[in-house]
């Protein structure tokens, strides 16, 4: 590598993540300096693309932010780490305030799961794989992990908490079918894929609550 | 600067070959001699390797298959065993996947016969939940046809669907574990047993209409999915009773707080 008198420190990326830049650049629409040999970005805008998250923490975000708008790609690359994670930490939740219901949480989780999978294929055009069935209800579970863990402070049974768990499942049933509805292309059926949502997780607030 | 978290760094080799100097997995700290592959069988050159860790002996349990040469690691590190074993599992899933497609195949007419039921829209669904609770006016019960199959849920309110049924089955059951709730007599596997029970009257209700059909030898265009959504349609109102249930006790406490004040300022 010849050395260029930058006014900044160029930062050389390894080979290995030049898929992972494509997709940034693809997605965010940068245009970078590209050297002849490798990639040669200017600080900048590497710190630019620093913020960009993987895909985690982009469909997290998508779930905790329900107004904006999301991109189908998304859920091209779906994994299951995500819900795992989050629904180990509704059981250690659950754990805190003195039940003992991994379960029943796993239970629950695979059959409806498995119930949207079936009613989603029924009722859209182009089916969905159960990868990105799981993978969404999973990171929709978020607010009902954030309110069970509110439980450890609050008692759930009160004003408060009937206040907040009706808007962690409202929250969590909002995100998932308007997941679902973009990756889907359904139209008019956003309210019909809400309500199954929202009985799965109005169930998990069941568990939460009582 | 350089990529210093654990994702950004080159993955590791894949082939077993490099990992094969790792002595078939044992921890180096027990002395494990320098790149010595795991032998499977009794190398006639050299009968008696060296063994470290002959001399280790956890909880007394005798040793004597470990003098023979043969390394109680994991086999699968071998490559000749892990390319066989990849290979029959490859073998194996193929298989399964053609058998699954091969008994599935018959399914996939009454699954296409299934999607009817579930073509609906959210208009339908309101106005189908409206004639539930107020049949009274509704004058117009025909189903209409179109080339001799029925119209989708979608543009005729008067055909029978399976989205109603099956979200209300799942909201009674829902609804039973609330009211339990909040009477303090939750738990969670008694969702479970309501849901079976209730499914198994579902099933027996709808078997008895077949029986009856059957033997009464009436001649009918109905079918079994018919019956199973003309059936749930039931749940809609079994819901409205266990809101009611669900009320009880916020309503209770009301009219204690009107009859408390009542009798303050009446009395």
């Amino acid at each position: 590598m010849t050395a260029f008198s930058l006014p900044f420190k160029p930062i050389i990326l390894k080979p290995l993540a030049l898929r992972r830049e494509q997709a940034k650049l693809l997605y965010s629409g940068v245009r970078a300096v590209v050297a002849s040999s490798g990639m040669y970005m200017e600080r900048p805008v590497v710190e630019f693309l620093r913020r960009w998250q993987n895909e985690q923490e982009v469909m997290t975000l998508a779930v905790l932010n329900p107004m904006k708008q999301t991109k189908p790609e998304i859920l091209q690359d779906t994994d299951l780490a995500g819900p795992l994670a989050f629904c180990l930490a509704l059981g250690a939740f659950l754990l805190l305030n003195g039940k003992v219901h991994f379960g029943y949480i796993y239970g629950i989780g695979v059959v409806g799961c498995l119930g949207m999978y079936f009613l989603l294929n029924m009722m859209s055009m182009d089916g969905v794989s159960i990868g990105v069935t799981v993978s969404v209800l999973g990171y929709c579970l978020l607010p009902m992990v954030g309110v069970s863990g509110l439980a450890v402070i609050f008692t759930l049974k009160g004003g408060i908490g009937l206040v907040a768990t009706l808007l962690s499942v409202f929250w969590c049933s909002w995100s998932a079918s308007k997941l679902f509805v973009t990756a889907l292309a359904m139209d008019h059926q956003q309210p019909l894929v809400a309500y199954p949502c929202a009985l799965l997780y109005g169930v998990f607030a069941l568990l939460s609550v009582f | 600067m350089y990529a210093s978290r654990r994702r950004d760094r080159p993955p590791p080799p894949e082939d077993f070959a490099a990992s094969y100097g790792y002595a078939g997995g044992y921890a180096p700290q027990y002395g494990a001699q320098e790149q010595e592959p795991p032998l499977l069988f009794d190398d006639p050159n050299n009968p008696n390797p060296p063994m470290g860790y002959s001399s280790y002996n956890p909880g007394g349990f005798s040793y004597a298959p470990m003098q023979s040469g043969m390394p109680m690691g994991n086999v699968f590190q071998n490559p000749l065993i892990a390319g066989v074993a990849s290979q029959y599992g490859q073998n194996l899933m193929g298989q399964g996947k053609e058998m699954v497609d091969q008994h599935l195949g018959k399914y996939s007419q009454k699954l296409q016969n299934l999607k009817y039921y579930f073509a609906v829209d959210t208009k339908y669904v309101v106005k189908k939940i409206g004639l539930l609770f107020f049949p009274f006016t509704h004058r117009d019960w025909a189903l209409q046809f179109s080339k001799e199959e029925m119209v989708q849920p979608k543009h005729d309110i008067n055909a029978p669907d399976l989205y109603i049924p099956t979200m209300a089955f799942v909201t009674y059951i829902f609804l039973a574990g609330l009211v339990f709730g909040l009477q303090n007599k939750f738990s969670p596997e008694q969702l479970g047993m309501h849901a079976s029970s209730s499914l198994a009257w579902l099933c027996l209700e709808v078997g008895l209409i077949l029986v009856t059909i059957y033997l009464t030898n009436l001649s009918t265009d109905l079918v079994t999915y018919d019956l199973v959504s003309y059936c749930s349609y039931k749940y809609v109102g079994c819901e409205l009773c266990e809101f009611r249930s669900c009320l009880e006790w916020p309503l209770q406490g009301t009219i204690l707080c009107l009859r408390g004040t009542r009798d303050e300022f009446i009395s």
